[in-house]
């Protein structure tokens, strides 16, 4: 409570201001008494005490001013605070003359602890009917008040439209270019191979075997629903290179066709065996059962 | 050293042996209690209170008050107050002004100048002359 010294808060500084105050009447008094000097820590000792004892006669005061169902304490609690505290009342009257040449100093102390008004924004909500006005004030309303900070979606027919169109225009160009650049590509002009590039156009050999053979998510299927005969077809994809275009059964002809582009594949592979992209390595396919 | 105060507090009963304005004495007297006739004692003296100025300021015995509790309806009752709180301090001081002669010119120094004027409060004065009182203080001479 007293001594310390941080930057303190305003209720600090009106703590130790009075302190400060009581010190100075101890001195005072300690100087009527007829004594030139003291140690400090007597004048410690003795503010103290006399913050002790007028808090103590406070609330002493009040406690015997409410033992008789009473708020205002009168004279007649103080007086009988006084004589439980051991003082003498007949005496100060004849104190109080008796000091009256005694020099009056300590001026009060004027700070009175403020609240900056400098960082309030916005108008406090005021109090409303049910609660009293020394109660203190609503905080500032942006400590409980949120805006969305999002604007409205726009719903707007034609810029919808639009905003889909060019979604749809940058995707298709992005996966042509994405396919021209993993794929193999024929070019327009003859110096410039670069700028317009054009997926090439390689015709297969057999064209309408992509409507023949079953898609992969197909072939997925088949396999997971009968998977017990896979060890066979381990061969089937290191047989030798042979083009076979007669249309003699559907295994056969996947077979066929599944070493076709597994050759295609790694033909294509073997150019460009030092780059390990991954989309470009062969292409696995599933195993294939066959059915007896 | 408590001194044996008659307590005369304002009783709002009236049984016999009371006084005209109501305070109840006790018939029977022995030595030590003396009974006081008087009204409350400091009545007139806080009328003549209102003129005079002690040495605490009001605002800060209010201060002090208001943190214990008290509300004081009549600025003369923090007057008061603070008047009795400057006697307790003055009495402690004179006790230990007391010692500290008692210990200069205990000793038979030179008569001449009844010790020398400048008395300095010590604890070692200050202590026996809170001992009376009953408040016992032990200070360190020193913070290690």
């Amino acid at each position: 409570r007293a001594g310390s010294r941080p930057a303190g808060s305003p209720a600090d500084n009106y703590q130790l201001a009075r302190r400060r105050t009581l010190q100075v009447v101890v001195s005072s008094l300690l100087t009527e008494a007829g004594f030139e000097s003291a140690e400090k820590a007597a004048v410690e000792t003795l503010t103290e005490m006399i913050q002790s004892y007028i808090s103590e006669i406070g609330r002493s005061a009040k406690s015997y001013c409410e033992h008789t169902a009473r708020t205002q304490p009168t004279l007649s609690d103080i007086v009988v605070t006084l004589v439980e505290m051991g003082f003498n009342v007949e005496t100060l009257p004849a104190y109080a003359k008796r000091s009256q040449r005694m020099v009056i100093t300590a001026p009060p102390v004027t700070n009175q602890p403020v609240t900056p008004k400098a960082l309030t924004a916005g108008q406090n909500k005021p109090h409303p009917s049910h609660i009293p006005g020394h109660f203190p004030e609503f905080p500032d309303p942006h400590t409980y008040i949120k805006t969305p900070t999002y604007r409205e979606p726009v719903s707007d027919y034609q810029v919808l439209r639009e905003k889909a169109a060019s979604q749809r225009r940058d995707v298709e160009r992005a996966l042509t270019r994405f396919m021209a650049k993993t794929g193999e590509t024929q070019s327009l002009f003859k110096d410039d191979v670069s700028t317009f590039p054009l997926i090439a156009a390689r015709p297969f050999t057999v064209p309408y075997l992509t409507a023949l053979l079953p898609s992969e998510l197909e072939m997925q299927q088949m396999e997971e629903t009968d998977s017990s005969e896979q060890d066979e077809q381990t061969d089937t994809e290191n047989l030798p290179l042979h083009m076979s275009t007669d249309d003699s059964g559907p295994e056969k002809e996947n077979a066929s066709v599944l070493q076709q582009n597994s050759s295609l594949a790694g033909s294509r592979n073997g150019e460009e065996n030092v780059i390990d992209n991954p989309y470009l390595r062969p292409v696995k396919k599933p195993k294939i059962r066959r059915k007896k | 050293r408590r001194p044996a105060v008659p307590v005369s507090a304002a009783v709002a009963a009236a049984p016999d042996g009371a006084m005209s304005n109501g305070v109840y004495v006790p018939p029977a007297a022995n030595g030590d209690v003396k009974p006081v006739v008087s009204s409350t004692p400091l009545v007139d003296f806080l009328m003549q209170l209102e003129d005079y100025t002690p040495t605490i300021p009001d605002a800060v015995t209010g201060y002090y008050l208001n943190r214990a509790g008290f509300e004081a309806s009549d600025p003369r009752i923090i007057r008061l107050i603070s008047l009795a709180a400057q006697k307790f301090i003055s009495d402690i001081a004179n006790d230990a002004l007391q010692h500290c002669k008692m210990k200069g010119t205990a000793s038979g120094s030179s008569r001449s100048k009844s010790k020398d004027k400048k008395y300095t409060l010590t604890m070692e004065d200050l202590t026996p002359a809170l001992a009376e009182y009953g408040i016992n203080v032990k200070k360190p001479h020193y913070f290690t």
